[in-house]
């Protein structure tokens, strides 16, 4: 187990290498000019060239790369070229709220896709059927749609919950709640339809499996059969998909996030991919890459205490 | 407790605690809830600042509002528009030539931080703008130099006449709001923080860049009683729909309007006053004729005044928030120069521009290449139009969409368009010709040399201030009659609110629409 995570991590390297070398190149293949949008068209060409230098656009990308590269590995994530702010610093204002989307969308989606799954597998054909057509509906709908929806309805017409903004936790628990139920249901939708599939699947696999035939007969309550049991079985494939949806999530949070104007890493992407804000863009590549590799790690080890044989390896 | 509900239970405190501890960790202070409090201000804009920097900053609105609550104006206007005292409660020209001017500023003042704002400090800051600033603004000031007369009075000496000194001494422009020697000393920090005099003060633990900037009370600002909301919060809502959503929900107090949301808000105490704030104008820059040979001549650029229909691009475009004009001057007091009688100049007829066209020598038309900043629907139509109305009469042109202002600023610095769309003027003239007219103007980036306007121009910087008025309508006739532009129509500032939390107002004589701060509460 040990080795399969520490390969994982050395594996993991490149592709940081690669995403930020990849994320750097098209950033520069963008048509515009930063020191152009900050100075406007009253500078002089003096005034131009030497903001060109001090943010070192004049050098070639590839050194501009490499900088960026050799500062990362100093803990430097540089400074964002309009706002001046530290880009690390940036990442951690704004992660706090991409988090709380991610890890509450993926959570409402499991509670949910869950409950769902298991009366779908045991409760018969017309909730099978609507699980079905919940799986379609809900994977076809883009999550930025339900959430203008949900806006227009909840906050807009009935004015229970707010259509923009977010409060921190330690502020107002309340108000943080009330302000991520929304986005938190936008970006959990189409992960409901995706695990309440998935663990009807299971489920309904294994009921049909000797071993729950054999429990049966020994007398084991029907629900503990189905929700310790039977459901333990499609752990591994519910495991394998969760860890999907919340990777999904990133790039979900970047229209949710905007759709609710939550100022959060995906609204941050958007602002900074807008204006060329190079340093802060290269800041949520390699933020996002992160998360991505932690999650795939965190599904690895629970691949490995879900299933003995993964763990011997 | 069944094991099924125990397993429900398990994972719904497992989800509250999983968002918890996410929403929990850092992150503190990034608030960008709603104005549900009477005393705080919530407004909201489409796009975040280039900067907080004074330096760097946009001028007009909304780019102001991130910057007034924080940087106190020299002078100040009141309600009608007209100069005011305010950092300075004395002002005066020291002579007639318009060259010298001191003011003096009230006694004890300091900047937010706690420093001492006297004379020395405010020509110090005067002083840095003018060599330093990167804005819009740079001309106006480029000319003049500042000394610390005494503790309290700063003397300016302009190398070039300049009839609208204390203009520049408001905030409208900048330059006029000291920045404390602490913000003069750090340039970086200026871009994310503020360092001014002002009524409020940006708290950066509340703020979090880019989406929301929240202002507080200044305790040290000199007049106490002007402070009358507990916070002021600028959100960044980039959907027009967005911002109605939360005007609607009660989320913010007030937007900035489009003609495509103007006059479909209303009910529950929302109110939209609006107000012309500027003008539609195809800055017809190669007047020299280097890039499109045809616009030097002066019957070309006549020739397109007359192939536009401004009334029916300003119907279509704007709506009633947008009105037909030849000049690029607005109605907006008299030192706009705007001319009624300059309004017939060109009415709308394609006969007599192609025989103009002919008569110049171009009677199979020609190639205009003209950029614009593609990103608004109305500005888009706009140029649309105008292309589709040249075709008619022979001329093409050529429209480069551009989809951020960097790219537009690098088209304009390379000389290689000879046109571009742009919403501009407003301003009284002596602004508006070293804008876009003048030999050194912005919008003159192929530098072309123009006697009339700059014998008019002279006039008007030299004008006794009761001259003023006729001085710029003089500049301004040089500008509809030789053609130096193609105005299309007005484009009005649009504000919506709710009416039962604050009242918005646009000052009377300029029509500018009040700084945020100023506007009462209901």
């Amino acid at each position: 187990m040990l080795r399969l995570l520490a390969r994982r991590l050395l594996l993991s390297i490149p592709l940081l290498l690669v995403v930020t070398a990849i994320t750097f190149f098209l950033q520069s293949l963008i048509p515009g000019d930063p020191a152009r949008s900050l100075l406007g068209p009253s500078a002089t060409p003096q005034q131009y060239e030497a903001l060109r230098q001090a943010l070192h656009l004049d050098q070639p990308v590839i050194v501009q790369y490499l900088n960026s590269i050799g500062g990362v590995l100093h803990g430097d994530l540089g400074r964002s070229i309009f706002t001046g702010e530290d880009v690390g610093q940036t990442l951690a204002n704004r992660l706090p709220v991409s988090l709380s989307l991610i890890v509450g969308g993926t959570l409402v989606a499991l509670l949910i896709g869950i409950l769902l799954g298991v009366l779908s597998a045991t409760r018969g054909r017309l909730l099978a059927r609507f699980i079905d057509v919940f799986s379609l509906v809900g994977g076809a709908l883009p999550n930025f749609w339900v959430g203008l929806v949900l806006a227009a309805i909840f906050a807009v017409t009935l004015a229970l919950l707010p259509a923009t903004g977010y409060v921190p936790f330690e502020e107002s628990p309340g108000d943080w709640a009330r302000a991520l139920i929304l986005p938190v249901i936008a970006l959990a939708l189409s992960g409901i339809a995706t695990i309440a599939k998935v663990v009807r699947d299971g489920v309904s696999t294994a009921i049909g499996q000797d071993f729950v035939r054999t429990l049966r007969a020994a007398g084991v309550p029907r629900r503990v059969l189905i929700w310790k049991h039977a459901l333990r079985n499609s752990s591994v494939s519910l495991v394998t998909v969760v860890g999907v949806i919340f990777v999904a999530s990133l790039s979900g949070t970047i229209l949710v996030e905007n759709v609710f104007v939550l100022p959060g890493l995906g609204s941050l992407a958007v602002a900074a991919t807008a204006r060329q804000d190079i340093p802060v863009i290269q800041g949520v590549a390699l933020a996002f890459t992160v998360i991505t590799i932690v999650v795939n790690l965190l599904v690895d080890v629970s691949y490995g205490l879900l299933n003995p044989k993964v763990r011997a390896r | 407790m069944t094991s099924r509900s125990r397993l429900l239970a398990a994972t719904a405190a497992l989800a509250v605690t999983g968002i918890a501890l996410a929403g929990c960790s850092g992150g503190g202070g990034s608030s960008s809830k709603g104005g549900s409090d009477d005393d705080k201000l919530v407004v909201a804009v489409g796009t975040p600042p280039v900067s907080l920097d004074t330096l760097k900053a946009a001028t007009g609105v909304p780019g102001t509002w991130f910057e007034t609550p924080a940087y106190a104006g020299i002078l100040t206007r009141d309600a009608d528009g007209k100069i005011q005292a305010g950092l300075a409660e004395k002002w005066e020209y020291v002579g007639d030539a318009n060259t010298d001017f001191e003011f003096t500023l009230r006694d004890k003042l300091t900047f937010a931080d706690g420093t001492p704002l006297d004379a020395k400090a405010a020509a110090a800051s005067l002083d840095y703008f003018t060599k330093t600033t990167t804005g819009p603004s740079r001309a106006y000031f480029a000319p003049m130099t500042f000394t610390a007369k005494d503790d309290l009075t700063v003397h300016i000496t302009s190398a070039v006449p300049n009839p609208i000194i204390p203009d520049l001494l408001t905030v409208g422009l900048l330059g006029g709001a000291p920045i404390s020697p602490a913000g003069i000393a750090d340039e970086s920090a200026r871009a994310g923080d503020t360092y001014g005099a002002g009524q409020y003060v940006l708290d950066p633990k509340k703020t979090v860049s880019g989406d929301h900037y929240v202002y507080v009370p200044n305790k040290k600002y000199w007049d106490q009683k002007a402070v009358t909301y507990s916070e002021i919060d600028v959100r960044v809502i980039p959907n027009a729909q967005q911002q109605v959503q939360a005007l609607k929900s009660g989320e913010v107090d007030a937007i900035v309007g489009d003609p495509s949301i103007g006059g479909t808000v209303s009910g529950n105490g929302l109110e939209e006053i609006h107000q012309p704030s500027t003008v539609y104008n195809f800055y017809l820059m190669d007047r020299g004729g280097k890039v499109v040979p045809a616009l030097a001549n002066e019957k070309v650029r006549q020739a397109l005044n007359f192939a536009v229909d401004r009334e029916a691009i300003a119907k279509a475009a704007l709506g009633d928030y947008g009105k037909a004009t030849d000049q690029t001057a607005l109605d907006a007091g008299e030192a706009a120069g705007y001319d009624p009688k300059l309004e017939k100049e060109y009415t709308y007829d394609p006969a007599k521009a192609k025989a103009l066209l002919k008569e110049a020598g171009f009677a199979d038309g020609f190639t205009l290449p003209a950029t614009y900043l593609g990103f608004s629907p109305t500005d888009s139509k706009i140029a649309q139009a105008v292309a589709s109305q040249l075709a008619e009469v022979g001329v093409t042109m050529q429209l480069k969409s551009e989809p951020d202002f960097g790219t537009w600023v690098n088209d304009l610095v390379a000389n290689t368009y000879g046109a571009t769309l742009l919403t501009g003027g407003g301003s009284q003239m002596y602004i508006d010709a070293q804008f876009a007219f003048t030999q050194n103007a912005v919008m003159n980036q192929f530098g072309v040399a123009n006697s009339d306007i700059d014998a008019a121009f002279q006039k008007l910087a030299s004008a006794a201030p009761d001259e003023i008025g006729s001085a710029a309508q003089g500049v301004s006739s040089v500008i509809v009659k030789q053609a130096l532009s193609l105005p299309i129509a007005t484009s009005d500032s649009i504000i919506i609110y709710n009416s039962k939390k604050v009242k918005p107002y646009y000052l009377g004589s300029t029509g500018e629409l009040a700084p945020i701060e100023s506007w009462p509460q209901k």
